[in-house]
């Protein structure tokens, strides 16, 4: 089983907490990176696990990014029962919808029947929280969690 | 083969997202970004409102371009003083001139050279402790005339009315402010030629205004009207909100033009026009423009010169359409690679002309010292001091953390 990130960003945040995710992991795991721009939901494969990282742009919209991804899902949604994925998200808790962006994929994703594992993951941009600190620790909690689905050894 | 050398002028977003794009596209190219201050990150840093930190998230990522090895910050090197066109086309391979649209547009009718007239740009960074503002700081007295409707503006009206309390969590650095604004500010008028449906200004930032404590908005020329938009809505509420007496009145005139800055030597009022030619005279004592920035003459560029950011499109676009545009460069640069426009072999970096210059460890210097000299409740407390900025920048004995972010 690999581990997919899949990443929904505007300015390059999201993208950039991938990257490290993937460092991060990527002695313990297969991981393979996806942009959700260039990502079609229906090749999506309830045989990897999924570590979602997604923006949210303005106040509480989806990054450009995201868009296609979101409205190919709505429009079309494929059969994603069996897929496992953790969601984690980039918000501004100054705006009334905080890391609204993600919540819309999350939302999108269960309606196509995946189901959402471990920890919910938020980063607040008008925090002095470090990101990349906040992405790795919620990616190493979930897959702990998640561990008994991925299989340590894969 | 000579790895490419790439020498970006102007660290700001648009040079940072430059050098992203091309140190991912490139990976053994050899990237130095140059600045004319001894730091890095331009508006991020001087042109950001203090209180909108989360804006600045994205520096996380220039912090970690800097960490690579292949890329290279170089502060205090001044395009056009220091180091010109053809002397960075003999250093690199591919120049990329990323150095914005700094300069305020003129309001062009009489009395704008009064003193008390100042541009938006001029005011944000003497607001965000710009080292070169300090020499000839502006002064805002209470009463303001504030020129424009975009968000420039909207940051205009909510800096101006914040109390100490509302600063809380950001990097304003409340000795400053208390020199620009000697005394509370207590009355704006607010002139924005479009009417109120088409002001420019977004939702999001007239949402903000609704949650300061002291102002009272009203309309005092022209009207909100009854179309919607989400800004006219926003606009509707945060007039409707306030109604009780206040010590800040914030009046909108919608629909009227700047006829003239009225004084002798100072500005002593503003004559406004109305487009049904109707003439008022607001008493102000300072006039704020936010009408947008003066682009600079876009000659044609020679080869394997490229531009991006507020140079190339004009002074439009947010901080993540830099990221676009920067995929686009990328885009370009292969494509001249590919037809041999760019043959790569100059010497690079170690070319460049000595001088005072800092370099990104420098950077981590100031920014650690910033942060470690902050205040209760604010963030950092910034050196607006150019000779502290260098000082601090070049003094190997400071204590660097490690770069925010390390994950390893």
């Amino acid at each position: 089983m690999k581990i997919i990130i899949l990443f929904g960003t505007e300015s390059g945040n999201a993208e950039l907490l991938a990257d490290e995710v993937a460092e991060a992991i990527g002695n313990r795991f297969p991981v393979v990176k996806h942009d959700m721009s260039e990502t079609d939901p229906m090749e999506l494969s309830p045989g990897d696990f999924h570590l979602v990282i997604c923006s949210t742009h303005g106040e509480g919209v989806l990054p450009s990014g995201a868009v296609p991804f979101a409205a190919a899902l709505d429009r079309d949604p494929p059969d994603l029962r069996g897929l496992r994925y953790a969601m984690f998200g980039l918000g501004d808790h100054s705006y009334d919808h905080y890391a609204r962006g993600s919540e819309i994929i999350d939302e999108h994703l269960r309606a196509a029947g995946a189901e959402r594992v471990g920890l919910y993951g938020r980063y607040d941009a008008s925090s002095q929280d470090d990101p990349v600190q906040l992405a790795c620790e919620w990616a190493f909690a979930v897959l702990n969690e998640a561990g008994h689905l991925i299989g340590e050894n894969a | 083969m000579s790895p490419l050398s790439i020498g970006i002028v102007g660290a700001g977003p648009a040079g940072c997202f430059a050098a992203q794009a091309l140190s991912k596209d490139f990976m053994d190219a050899e990237i130095t970004i140059l600045d004319r201050l001894p730091v890095p990150f331009g508006l991020l840093r001087y042109g950001v409102a203090a209180d909108h930190q989360g804006t600045k998230a994205v520096q996380h990522q220039f912090e970690r371009l800097f960490s690579r090895p292949n890329v290279e910050f170089v502060g205090g090197l001044d395009y056009g003083r220091d180091v010109d066109l053809d002397r960075l086309r003999s250093i690199f391979d591919v120049v990329v001139l990323a150095t914005g649209a700094p300069d305020d547009r003129r309001l062009g009718v009489e009395g704008e050279t009064l003193e008390g007239v100042i541009g938006a740009g001029r005011l944000t960074r003497a607001l965000n402790s710009h080292p070169e503002a300090g020499a000839e700081l502006p002064v805002v007295l209470p009463r303001v005339g504030i020129v424009g409707s975009g968000n420039v503006a909207a940051d205009l009206l909510r800096l101006l009315s914040k109390t100490s309390v509302e600063w809380d969590g950001s990097d304003m650095d409340d000795a400053l402010l208390h020199q620009i604004l000697p005394r509370p500010v207590t009355e704006v008028h607010l002139i924005s030629r479009s009417d109120a449906v088409e002001a420019r200004w977004d939702a999001a930032m007239l949402r903000e205004l609704a949650s300061l404590k002291r102002p009272r908005f009203q309309v005092l020329t022209g009207s909100i009207g009854s179309r919607g938009s989400p800004e006219a809505d926003a606009l509707r509420e945060l007039v409707a909100a306030r109604s009780e007496p206040t010590d800040l009145s914030i009046n909108l005139h919608f629909a009227c033009v700047v006829e003239q800055v009225l004084g002798r030597d100072r500005v002593e009022g503003i004559r406004i026009r109305s487009h049904t030619g109707l003439r008022k005279d607001l008493p102000v004592d300072t006039v704020l423009t936010a009408i947008g920035f003066e682009p600079r003459p876009v000659e044609t560029v020679p080869p394997r010169v490229y531009r991006t950011g507020w140079l190339r499109t004009g002074p439009q676009g947010t901080i993540p359409a830099q990221r676009t545009l920067s995929k686009q460069l990328a885009l370009e640069i292969a494509r001249d690679l590919r037809s041999g426009l760019i043959q790569p072999g100059r010497p690079g970096c170690a070319a460049l002309p000595a001088g005072r210059t800092t370099n990104f460890a420098g950077w981590r210097r100031i920014d650690a010292y910033e942060r470690a000299q902050a205040v209760e409740q604010r963030v950092r407390l910034k050196i607006s001091d150019i000779e502290t900025l260098y000082a601090v920048g070049q003094d190997a004995n400071l204590a660097v953390a490690p770069a925010r972010g390390t994950s390893k």
